[in-house]
């Protein structure tokens, strides 16, 4: 019998009456079994994972319509708490989905709320603990935690209730290669042992071999279902129709680490040093081209956003020198020549409309121009919404069009793609290269391969502080 | 960051101190630092009940905070107790305004701080179910726990952020302060309530029936200590 089935399952969300997020959905999950549940952004494959938690219609309400059963359980006539027994749930953002401050509670948290036999739970924990690779983690606060061991804690915590039930949704998006594999891995033990796990994501590589289907949204329908073979087959074009990212980036050709001149950026000797941590970047050399895309790559903690805030002048620890055209720019200096777009956007806009938010970057306000620099992106028709009000995507562009606006040479983006379907990276590219079209020197942080392969023109790799490959 | 940093939750203490204690000790020199007055006896109980929080900073090796702050509240405390009364005009008053804010607020911020990075949730949460609050009461008051250094977190990045935009105060706008820096934390904090609830309620956290702790938590010799110590100060400035 299936562990998971929904029966022509139709949803539209309170805030959105009449649009359908889901459109006469039938899927069945059989125990061990991985289906992935991929498709361009609102397609519907959120809310999928939220009907199987019963989040739909308990958290999100709406008009749902349709047959739901998770292991002989009714998501939506049964208590949430229910199906909290059943159905463990791990979500996009780390930091967001931790209820409690520190590693050990946090992990006891959903068995200790389902009232759990004490012997059990601390035999549990030690099995996940062991399982999970936490055992150095056991006495940390979560917010010192890097964001690979917060996703793996996130799935400790899932696992330690021993739930038949397991939905992910968008698991990867804050992850770098290594953690992405070390998640691939545990869903794979988790197939193993029977349990049936739904995925929603738009990174599929590391799902190839694991999972047994991928279902394709579009619209809140299930349009078709690939194997896995059946997906790496897929052709360039084909993947581009469907709005999929490619399951096979290692077979993207990547640019070569070009010879710099000196009109771009160099660093020389940079160090820095954390107390608890030690030396957690030791750069000798590492230079990037004028008005070039260049890709800096690595593993999380490697030290690339520590390498980005020194640069923008914001990492007080960090010492080197930096020149810019073969001049030398002192910390304040660079944080007037330098525009850091950090991984989450939303701290960084500040204002009530998107051509506003544009215009407070201008030394002098120039409103011809600000519509040009949104038109350029893209972004015309949005210029009087509340930059808070949009899309992951749409606000990378805007931040983006805040840097062109600023006209500083130097423009640093972390992970501008993380989360986002093959359409918004695909404008997000083409915000890059109409930044580097005007002479800016662009560095990308990424763990985005396919990213990299679009837009990038050099490519710069760290690992452990140090500068790999390039020059 | 430095302020969400010493927020944050840092690992096991020193000195295992029990939650209700840290409660009765945050009460206490609230209580005092707010409540007693000027003349000489009141600011010598001011002055003893907050030593206690520098006290167990010192314990926890967190001395840069104890020192600067332990300093800045003697200072305000000598200040309060030599000048004030013969002080006149505006900058002695202002000097002497400030010295009076800092004697009454700085103790019960650093107890605060000593108690957000010390204390697990799940202490915080076996020691209310222990005094019998209701979970109604209970959940909230430990969910605003879980949110403050997250908040300080998230406004120290958007301050970075206007730094980084060259963006001060509120780009010579009147009023765009506000806007600026307290509208993008309000929506943050939003979306994070929801996120976190959402996470939260797939984790049983609507379960009626009864939740087990496994946190151990037991009042030991120093838990005694400083209780009485806190009542006795209390004690001797009621009576006073």
């Amino acid at each position: 019998m299936a562990a998971v089935n929904l029966n022509s399952v139709s949803f539209s969300y309170a805030v959105t009456p009449g649009a359908f997020a889901l459109d006469d959905v039938n899927l069945s999950v059989d125990p061990g079994e991985v289906v992935v549940l991929c498709g361009s952004s609102g397609c519907g494959k959120t809310t999928i994972t939220r009907v199987v938690n019963g989040l739909v219609p308990h958290f999100y309400s709406g008009s749902l319509a349709g047959e739901i059963s998770v292991c002989g359980l009714d998501p939506v006539k049964d208590a949430l708490e229910k199906t909290a027994a059943v159905v463990g749930s791990v979500f996009q953002n780390p930091k967001a989905q931790f209820f409690t401050t520190d590693v050990l509670s946090e992990l006891v948290f959903a068995c200790e709320n389902l009232g759990m036999p004490e012997e059990l739970i601390v035999s549990r924990l030690e099995g996940v603990i062991l399982a999970l690779g936490l055992e150095g983690l056991r006495e940390r606060g979560i917010f010192a935690l890097s964001g690979g061991e917060k996703q793996a804690l996130a799935c400790g915590s899932v696992y330690m209730p021993d739930p038949q039930v397991v939905v992910l949704d968008e698991p990867s998006s804050n992850l770098d290669v290594k953690a992405t594999k070390d998640l691939g891995e545990l869903i794979r033990s988790w197939k193993a042992q029977g349990k049936s796990v739904v995925i929603a994501e738009h990174n599929l590589e590391y799902l190839v071999d694991i999972a047994d289907r991928f279902c394709y949204l579009r619209g809140g329908r299930i349009e078709c279902e690939f194997t896995p073979a059946q997906l790496c087959g897929l052709s360039f074009e084909e993947l581009q129709d469907l709005g999929l990212r490619t399951p096979t980036p290692w077979s993207l050709l990547l640019p070569e680490a070009l010879p710099t001149g000196d009109d771009g950026v160099s660093f020389s000797n940079v160090t820095c040093v954390y107390p608890q941590v030690g030396k957690i970047l030791n750069v000798d050399h590492i230079a990037f081209a004028k008005g070039a895309i260049t890709g800096l790559v690595g593993e999380n903690g490697s030290g690339k956003t520590t390498l980005a805030r020194f640069l923008a002048g914001l990492e007080p620890k960090a010492k080197g020198l930096v020149t810019f055209g073969g001049r030398k720019l002192s910390a304040r200096a660079r944080r007037s020549q330098v525009y850091l777009v950090t991984q989450n956007v939303s701290h960084q806009l500040f204002t009530e409309s998107v051509e506003e938010e544009v215009l407070l970057s201008m030394k002098k306000e120039d409103r011809d121009r600000a519509r040009a620099i949104l038109a350029s992106l893209d972004l015309a028709e949005l210029a009087k919404s509340h930059p808070m009000a949009l899309s992951g995507g749409e606000k990378q562009r805007v931040a983006i069009a805040a840097a062109l606006a600023s006209e500083r040479p130097i423009v640093v983006l972390d992970e501008p793609t993380s989360g986002l379907d093959l359409r918004h990276m695909h404008q997000v590219a083409d915000a890059l290269r109409s930044l580097s079209r005007t002479g800016v020197t662009v560095i990308v942080i990424t763990h985005d391969q396919e990213l990299v392969a679009t837009c990038c023109t050099a490519i710069h790799r760290i690992q452990d502080g140090q500068v790999v490959s390039g020059e | 960051m430095r302020l969400a940093n010493a927020l944050a939750y840092g690992g096991r203490p020193h000195l295992q101190i029990d939650p209700r204690t840290k409660l009765v000790i945050l009460l206490c020199v609230n209580a005092i630092c707010l409540g007693a007055g000027f003349s000489g006896g009141d600011i010598w109980v001011r002055g003893a009940i907050s030593i206690i929080p520098l006290l167990l900073l010192v314990i926890e090796r967190r001395f840069v905070l104890a020192l600067i702050c332990g300093g800045a509240t003697t200072l305000a405390l000598v200040m309060e107790m030599f000048w004030l009364g013969q002080m006149d005009g505006f900058v002695e008053l202002t000097l002497a305004g400030c010295a009076n804010l800092a004697a009454r607020f700085v103790p019960g911020m650093l107890t605060g701080i000593y108690l957000l990075s010390t204390t697990t949730l799940g202490e915080f949460m076996a020691a209310l179910a222990k005094v019998r609050l209701p979970r109604a009461v209970a959940l909230p008051t430990a969910v605003v726990l879980r949110f403050i250094p997250t908040l300080a977190l998230e406004a120290a990045a958007i301050q970075e952020s206007m730094r980084m935009r060259g963006v001060f105060w509120g780009g010579g706008k009147p009023g765009a302060f506000f806007t600026y820096r307290v509208v993008p934390l309000m929506i943050c904090a939003v979306n994070m309530g929801d996120e976190l609830t959402a996470a939260a309620l797939t984790r049983a956290l609507g379960n009626p029936g009864q939740r087990i702790s496994l946190t151990r938590i037991r009042l030991r010799l120093p838990d005694w200590i400083l209780i009485a110590c806190c009542l006795g100060i209390l004690g001797i400035w009621l009576v006073l």
